[in-house]
């Protein structure tokens, strides 16, 4: 009987499918992960959703009762309201999908010729359009993932807000996701045109000028739609005049033939029960962006990335170069002179790396044209309390924007040793100098960028004294702080081993990083919110910087020194130690 | 006496004595596999000691213990006197390690790569010295080109340069003629024979039989984490010889394949018991 039921073992055939390698490799890494980096990552996701939709829920609350009194009072939102929240809306999708747009170029390169899973991939049995289409996804979710995420609380929101019928919820997440998937797809077919036919070597070059350029376009266009013109106008809305004028500007969106219009004026109407027909627009442009990429893609795909693989030599120089002016005085410090040298070089010598700069100065540029275009009433007691009080928005935000930075300029910068780590870790430095090092080589970036934001903002806002002073200390303090936690947290948990240098700042260290940098952000607005309370409600008790020569001061001053040394030393110390027992 | 007065007594003294290279009872656990178990060697100035094993053996992870990227699961580790793990600027300080895989910073050119070799080992006026290097493997021509477009062969190259530079008492190499051609293979043998004729150490793996036998001066012979045997070659020879009559074993080739043979059958004899 035992002949008969044994079974002749037979192999199973195994269908290869992309999605399910990359799904197993991806539950492999989450399964055998720290646990508590999931747990900080779900509190940093739920407390940015229920954020993202109080937020939005109390401004379409504010927004919609504005000039109710003039208008129609029975509608479930004024109709200023509503031309002021859809043009938000639009202008929100078009400055993420300008972000999109500006890495989708580079992130279309490095993952669809750059990845290191490709010389795998495409000498195996798969045709190339399947390893094309599954690396297109991992673009859009390295290019477009945080944008996406990041916009569907507010559609939930904003369906909540009106009692949208149940298809909205679909149609408006889908909406966004195809407004953001357009410039993926065009970025990936100017990736597959570039090196199929660009200069060899050069690629890369052109590829973030091309970025630079259309991205530089987009935010040229959010200003053309000038959201902060309407709150003005909705400030001084007291005549029927204004209003009509308003109204009438408001009629059409500000720039009818771009995606993200389309997108916002079908969610918008979509949220209010009427099935708008720009979502055919929308995706029907999507669609055939994609055959473009495809057809692209099957005719260059393949021979473009053979060629990516061939150098650009034009003759060999084999004369000795010594080192430059700069390599002998940043030698002067050391070992960790030689470090941030090198990774000066490094970094100017890969676009990827170099273009992330250029984003920090678009950030920058942005947010001190926004602030300086904010309307204020000119000269009035009101105007100098509602500047102030501004002024010390700005200053809590101002930690938003450098912790935005810090998670591309510092986090990674440990990390990006990558494969190439083991030659520092057999080399005689010490950890602590590896980790100090990485932060001094950071630090320029965001200092610069947390003292021009600090600067601008209280210059352009004339601000009071103390909020001035207390702007600058708090720039500096979060430029620090800030800083030394994306270094320290970065090296306390590494990734030597990633595929594509974009995920390590979206791993659950990143999120960690972004938890602890806004909790830092938080404690110098608290610390410096006396001051700033006073200075604001009563601008003539202390006149001057006389303030800070008062106890109270001095106290405040010594809380604000005691926080940002702690807070500069002690991730890196915990960064290096971390590291230093790291293997 | 202060511990620190110790350590400089014994990394200036004891060294010498007991050998630059110490390991002592040295186990590495992946999860509950021990890839090494409890291997002792000592190497001593003026030496190549080569660690002969097949795929899989534990060479590789032996060394990374050494050079502080593994840390021991037992077991202790020691370069030219100084614990990598306790001490680790001073051990790496005296050692030069030339990795099986040569990752380098493919943004940089061989001479910034050199030079920023230089400066993590505080070397005074390495120009010079790098000239020699670049010419002696012949990578004068591509040393102004980044890494990132050398051969496999070209970085293994450079990377035996970033170790020999610094002019560390001790070398430690793993696999270093994988990738090489003929020609660099034997110019490599001889930079490391000639290295140990300075009085300086040379420990190296290798899975290559020949290799071992033409540089090594003493071997151990490692298999599932566990050192068989050790000792120079005649001493091997003698032991596989005088043990089990049969094949008379005089190259390093028939020794290896009876000790791994001997472990077999001592394997299935634990088994049979059990
Ligand atoms: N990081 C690691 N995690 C788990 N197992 C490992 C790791 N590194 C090595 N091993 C295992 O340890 C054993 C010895 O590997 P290795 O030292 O690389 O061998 P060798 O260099 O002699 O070829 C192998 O079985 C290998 O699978
Ligand atoms: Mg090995």
């Amino acid at each position: 009987m035992s002949s008969l039921t044994k079974v002749t073992p037979r192999d199973r055939v195994y269908n290869a499918s992309l999605l399910e390698l990359k799904w197993r490799g991806l539950w492999n890494s989450v399964t055998r992960g720290n646990p508590w980096a999931y747990v900080a990552a779900a509190v940093f996701v739920g407390a940015v959703v229920y954020g993202e939709w109080i937020g939005v829920f109390r401004a379409l609350e504010y927004v919609c009762n504005a000039g109710r009194t003039f208008l129609d009072a029975k509608a479930s939102c004024s109709i200023v309201g509503r031309s002021i929240s859809s043009r938000v809306l639009e202008s929100g999708l078009l400055v993420l999908a300008a972000g999109v747009t500006f890495s989708a170029i580079t992130t279309a390169i490095s993952t669809l010729y750059a990845s290191d899973d490709l010389n795998f991939l495409l000498a195996q049995p798969i045709p190339a359009a399947r390893v094309f289409a599954v690396k297109l996804l991992d673009t859009y979710l390295s290019a477009a993932g945080v944008p996406s995420v990041l916009t569907i609380p507010p559609l939930l929101a904003i369906g909540a807000f009106f009692g949208a019928a149940w298809w909205y919820y679909p149609l408006a997440m889908l909406a966004a996701l195809i407004t953001y998937a357009l410039p993926v797809a065009l970025g990936s077919s100017i990736a597959i045109f570039l090196m199929r036919f660009a200069p060899a070597g050069r690629v890369r070059e052109v590829a973030t000028g091309l970025g630079v350029v259309m991205s530089a376009s987009l935010v040229y266009l959010i200003r053309a739609a000038r959201p902060e013109e309407l709150l003005r106008q909705l400030g001084q809305s007291d005549s029927d005049a204004a209003i009509n004028k308003l109204l009438e500007a408001l009629g059409a969106p500000s720039n009818p033939l771009l995606p993200s219009s389309w997108a916002s004026d079908f969610i918008w109407t979509a949220a209010r029960g009427d099935l708008n027909l720009s979502i055919l627009l929308l995706t029907g442009t999507a669609a055939m962006m994609m055959l473009i990429a495809g057809w692209l893609a099957s005719r260059a795909y393949l021979e473009g990335w053979v060629r990516g693989l061939e150098s650009s030599r034009v003759k060999l120089d084999p004369r000795p170069r010594r080192a430059s002016s700069m390599e002998t005085a940043l030698g002067r410090f050391g070992a960790a002179g030689h470090l941030v040298m090198k990774d000066a070089r490094l970094l100017f010598r890969d676009a990827t790396q170099w273009s992330q700069l250029l984003i920090l100065v678009a950030l920058g540029g942005v947010y001190v044209v926004s602030v300086r275009a904010f309307p204020i009433p000119l000269d009035s007691d009101q105007s100098l309390i509602l500047r102030n009080a501004l002024g010390f928005m700005t200053l809590a935000f101002q930690g938003f924007v450098i912790a935005g930075v810090g998670v591309r300029m510092a986090f990674p910068s440990v990390s990006s040793e990558g494969y190439g780590y083991w030659l520092l870790r057999t080399s005689p430095i010490s950890t602590a100098n590896i980790v100090l090092a990485k932060f001094w080589g950071a630090l320029p970036a965001t200092l610069i960028l947390a003292l021009c934001l600090g600067y601008f903002s209280a210059s352009s806002l004339n601000l009071s004294p103390v909020i001035t002073l207390s702007s600058v200390l708090v720039a500096f303090s979060s430029a620090f702080a800030i800083t030394a936690l994306g270094v320290g947290v970065g090296a306390a948990v590494p990734r030597f081993k990633s595929d594509n240098p974009a995920e390590i700042a979206f791993s659950a260290g990143g999120l960690i990083y972004m938890v602890l940098a806004l909790f830092y952000s938080g404690l110098l607005v608290v610390i410096v919110a006396r001051p700033a309370y006073l200075s604001v409600i009563n601008p003539n008790a202390y006149p001057g910087l006389s303030y800070f020569a008062t106890l109270e001061g001095i106290v405040v001053l010594g809380v604000l020194a005691l926080v940002t040394v702690l807070g500069t030393l002690l991730p890196l110390w915990f960064g290096w130690t971390r590291l230093d027992r790291f293997e | 006496m202060p511990k620190w007065v110790w350590h400089k007594l014994y990394g200036a003294v004891g060294a010498r004595l007991d050998g630059m290279i110490e390991v002592v009872n040295f186990t590495k656990r992946f999860g509950r596999v021990a890839a090494v178990n409890d291997v002792s060697l000592t190497v001593k100035p003026g030496e190549v000691f080569g660690l002969l094993g097949p795929n899989g053996a534990g060479k590789t992870t032996t060394i990374r213990g050494m050079t502080g990227l593994t840390r021991p699961t037992s077991g202790t580790v020691r370069v030219a006197g100084f614990d990598v793990w306790r001490e680790p600027v001073k051990a790496k300080g005296a050692f030069g390690y030339i990795p099986d895989r040569p990752y380098l910073y493919g943004k940089l050119t061989a001479r910034e790569l050199l030079r920023f070799i230089a400066g993590l080992h505080k070397l005074p006026k390495a120009d010079s010295e790098i000239e020699r290097w670049l010419e002696f493997f012949g990578l004068t021509d591509f040393s102004n080109e980044l890494i990132e477009t050398y051969s496999h062969g070209m970085k293994q190259k450079l990377t035996i340069i970033s170790a020999m530079l610094p002019e560390p008492p001790v070398l430690i190499v793993d696999e270093p003629m994988v990738g090489l051609d003929p020609r660099a293979a034997k110019q490599a043998r001889e930079l490391l024979s000639d290295y140990a004729k300075k009085g300086k150490t040379v420990l190296l793996t290798t899975h290559s039989l020949p290799v071992a036998e033409a540089v090594a001066h003493r071997i151990a012979v490692l298999d599932r984490g566990h050192v068989l045997a050790e000792g120079t070659l005649e001493e091997l020879q003698r032991r596989t010889s005088e043990e089990r009559s049969g094949v008379e074993g005089n190259t390093l080739e028939r020794i290896f394949f009876k000790l791994v043979e001997e472990e077999e059958l001592e394997r299935q004899r634990v088994k049979d018991a059990a």
